[in-house]
């Protein structure tokens, strides 16, 4: 029977060498977020007599948590797509319902207001000027609102190009590490700082558009490759304004993705900015109702002049209100009497009852003017109070998740400090193995001959 | 469960963010005073409280226009007060025209007099406010009597509805108060001035009765300008409580409850000081102090 003590022992320091080397390699990550914990997976060399032979190093190994992975990607999705939508909502908001208080809301009761005063005064060249200068107010309200909702979508649909172009540089690269990660495996050495990185860029792209991952770095979008093994389809827009859309070229034509399956900053950025249209949509069909309606009460009225039919506002469908340059102080219809007679404010009473006619608004049933507007203003902060409760929610489920992924392959000092102890007491200990290994053969060679 | 190091940095950042974005939100509400300041901090409440503004500010505009309502109303009340004068003094005047005792002469000097009383009165008809007259009908733009009592207006009339569906009338058919030159109180006293001008005391007699029919038709106008005054006084009365309470339903919906909310970011300070030593306390791994 021979042993070689002095290989057993070196085959400990080689061990233990190699367990240091990867508690120093996890200490010095400790602080990095894309980093997962590795450790040196060991095997007993086996022996053919029994008697013990070493122990051999097999290789690096990475912490992996895959459910969890999963689990963060599409958390993350989730919170990018939140944060996005919240934002976006939270500035249309801004716009609707402006700190100072010079909302639309202000500017339609001013409106009825002066037309009150005008039934009372129908004469008075002042109280006239005043009337014609409520409807300019609520004109230039409207359009403000308008063009700022207008402008803010368009703003936020700017982003899209920006947005696609990470999503294909991200894609790219997870593609090229695909390739670098097969042929790591293939020749036995270790990935593990590659699908470090891979699984990085995955929960970029998870964040970006709400892509999913499978464990080979297969990504799709709503059913539609993005990355298939080391190739990546180019993502691209179609369309423009509140019509833009995503597609996937491929080599034989074009896959449409579906919008509502996009999710991340993307998804969030596209809906935030879907909604600040429909927003723009039910404030310019409100102005545009009273508008109407007050146009066909004031037409059927005579000004100070005798003239009759004029409008009081231009209606263009589907853009804001602008008052009818052809209106003047004379023409105003305030008086439901012909032959412009000064002192008939009964018209100018009509128009001013507008402000309690319900009905106008054919989507907002039952409600005046002015309530439908809260209903508006209302239903829009309900839908960024949810907006922001999501987004809170879905922080707070991103952190936990991450949080118990990095339990797992997180680097804990406190656990490194340790086994970095166990390690120099087995490095030591080794050493003393080889040195009795030594200290035998001396003696052998010594006393032997 | 090992707890990674990196991790426990994060989570008390992410606690931190929470407690500062949650102590803006507490400053905001402290700094504004209100706690709704935007349709989605309480949406419903945000509605309503926009709503009831609108109210609110109704009301502030019937109020303004109230006063005005009133200022013209006593306008003509004050004109008719004085046509009220004018034509008892005419009744004196033909009272004492009738009478057998009194001479051409006399009579045809208490004619003067009458035809100075009747143009007080046409003076009254012509009444205006702010550039309007108040008894042309709606005709408002030019006095609706001639000097010799021709009606020139029409027979409208305009009135104010406010916020509460009260409803004044503001101008008036002069035909109805002062008649013109052939009818009604002018065309009495016209008759009057003529009769006794001519001293002819029948038919100054006559004109008696008539005078007394114009009293009636004027305090009976007096009357209804009164209740049109009463009117708004009762609006601009309920207008001031209603207005008080829309005011205390609208801050109830949107102010800050401040003791509450003082509280709050005193909590929410302790909560981000206490966060905020513990990320300081973090730096020293305590496992890695004892190995050194």
């Amino acid at each position: 029977m021979s042993v070689n003590l002095a290989s057993i022992g070196i085959s400990g320091i080689f061990a233990a060498e190699a367990q240091i080397a990867a508690v120093e390699s996890n200490i010095s990550n400790a602080s990095n977020p894309n980093y997962s914990v590795e450790s040196v997976n060991l095997q007993a060399t086996p022996s053919f007599n029994g008697a013990g032979a070493g122990v051999q190093i097999l290789g690096t190994t990475r912490a992996e948590a895959p459910y969890l992975d999963t689990q963060i990607n599409s958390a993350q999705s989730l919170e990018s797509y939140n944060q996005a939508f919240s934002q976006a909502t939270t500035l249309a908001q801004q716009i609707l319902a402006p700190s100072s208080g010079s909302d639309l809301s202000s500017a339609l009761q001013n409106m009825f207001n002066a037309f009150t005063n005008l039934s009372a005064s129908p004469q008075d060249a002042t109280v006239r000027s005043a009337a014609i200068a409520s409807l300019s107010q609520f004109a230039q309200t409207d359009q403000s609102l308008s063009s700022g909702l207008a402008s803010a979508a368009n703003s936020q649909l700017l982003q899209v190009g920006t947005l696609v172009t990470q999503v294909n540089q991200a894609s790219a690269q997870i593609a090229q590490l695909n390739q670098h990660i097969n042929a790591s495996q293939a020749s036995g050495q270790s990935g593990a700082a590659l699908e470090d990185q891979r699984d990085a860029l995955v929960n970029q792209l998870a964040g970006l558009i709400g892509a999913n991952a499978d464990a080979s770095g297969n990504i799709t979008v709503g059913g539609v490759p993005l990355v298939s093994g080391s190739s990546a389809l180019t993502l691209a827009t179609t369309g423009s304004g509140s019509s833009i859309g995503l597609e996937v070229t491929l080599s034989n034509g074009a896959l449409p993705i579906d919008a509502t399956q996009v999710g991340g900053t993307l998804g969030g950025v596209l809906s935030g900015a879907s909604n600040t249209l429909q927003l723009r949509s039910q404030v310019d069909d409100l102005a545009s109702s009273i508008a109407g309606a007050m146009n066909t009460q004031a037409s059927s009225g005579y000004g100070l002049d005798g003239s009759t039919g004029t409008n009081l506002f231009t209606v263009t469908p589907g853009d804001a209100v602008s008052v009818n340059s052809a209106l003047t102080v004379q023409n105003l219809g305030a008086s439901a009497t012909a032959a412009g007679v000064p002192g008939d404010g009964s018209n100018a009473a009509a128009l001013a009852s507008i402000a309690s006619e319900q009905g106008l608004i054919s989507s907002i049933p039952d409600s005046t003017p002015g309530e439908a507007f809260s209903t508006i203003s209302s239903n829009f902060g309900t839908l960024v109070q949810n907006a922001t409760n999501s987004q809170q929610q879905s922080q707070a489920t991103l952190q936990s998740l991450t949080q118990l992924k990095s339990s797992i392959t997180g680097v804990s000092l406190n656990d490194q400090l340790t086994q970095l102890i166990q390690y120099q007491n087995l490095l030591e200990a080794s050493g003393r193995a080889v040195q009795a290994a030594s200290d035998i053969t001396q003696f052998l060679v010594q006393n032997v001959t | 469960m090992a707890v990674s190091d990196l991790s426990l940095f994060t989570s008390t950042a992410f606690a931190l963010d929470n407690t500062t974005s949650n102590l803006q939100q507490v400053e905001q509400e402290v700094g504004s005073g209100k706690r709704v300041n935007q349709p989605s901090d309480d949406p419903t409440a945000y509605a309503n409280a926009d709503i009831l503004s609108a109210q609110a500010s109704a009301l502030s505009n019937d109020n303004l226009l109230a006063q005005r309502v009133q200022a013209q109303l006593s306008t003509a009340d004050n004109a008719l007060s004085g046509v009220g004068t004018s034509v008892n003094s005419a009744i004196a005047i033909a009272t004492q025209g009738a009478d057998g005792s009194v001479t051409t002469s006399q009579m045809a000097s208490l004619g003067v007099q009458v035809m100075a009383l009747l143009q007080q009165v046409i003076g009254a008809a012509n009444s205006q406010y702010g550039g309007s007259y108040l008894f042309a009908g709606n005709q408002i733009d030019a006095p609706p009597y001639d000097s010799t009592g021709n009606y020139l207006g029409n027979g409208g009339t305009n009135s104010v509805t406010f916020s509460d569906g009260t409803k004044v009338q503001t101008n008036f058919d002069g035909t109805g108060v002062f008649g013109d030159s052939t009818s009604g109180l002018i065309g009495t006293l016209t008759s009057l001035a003529n009769a006794l001008n001519s001293g002819d005391k029948t038919a100054v007699a006559a004109a008696l009765p008539q005078l007394q029919d114009a009293l009636s038709t004027v305090a009976s106008a007096r009357g209804g300008l009164g209740a049109g005054m009463n009117a708004v006084t009762t609006m601009t009365t309920n207008a001031a409580a209603e207005g008080a309470t829309l005011q205390s339903t609208i801050s109830n919906l949107v102010d800050a409850d401040v003791p509450q909310v003082a509280a709050q970011e005193q909590q929410t300070l302790l909560q981000q000081q206490a966060l905020v030593s513990l990320s300081s306390s973090l730096a020293q791994i305590p496992l890695v102090n004892i190995l050194a």
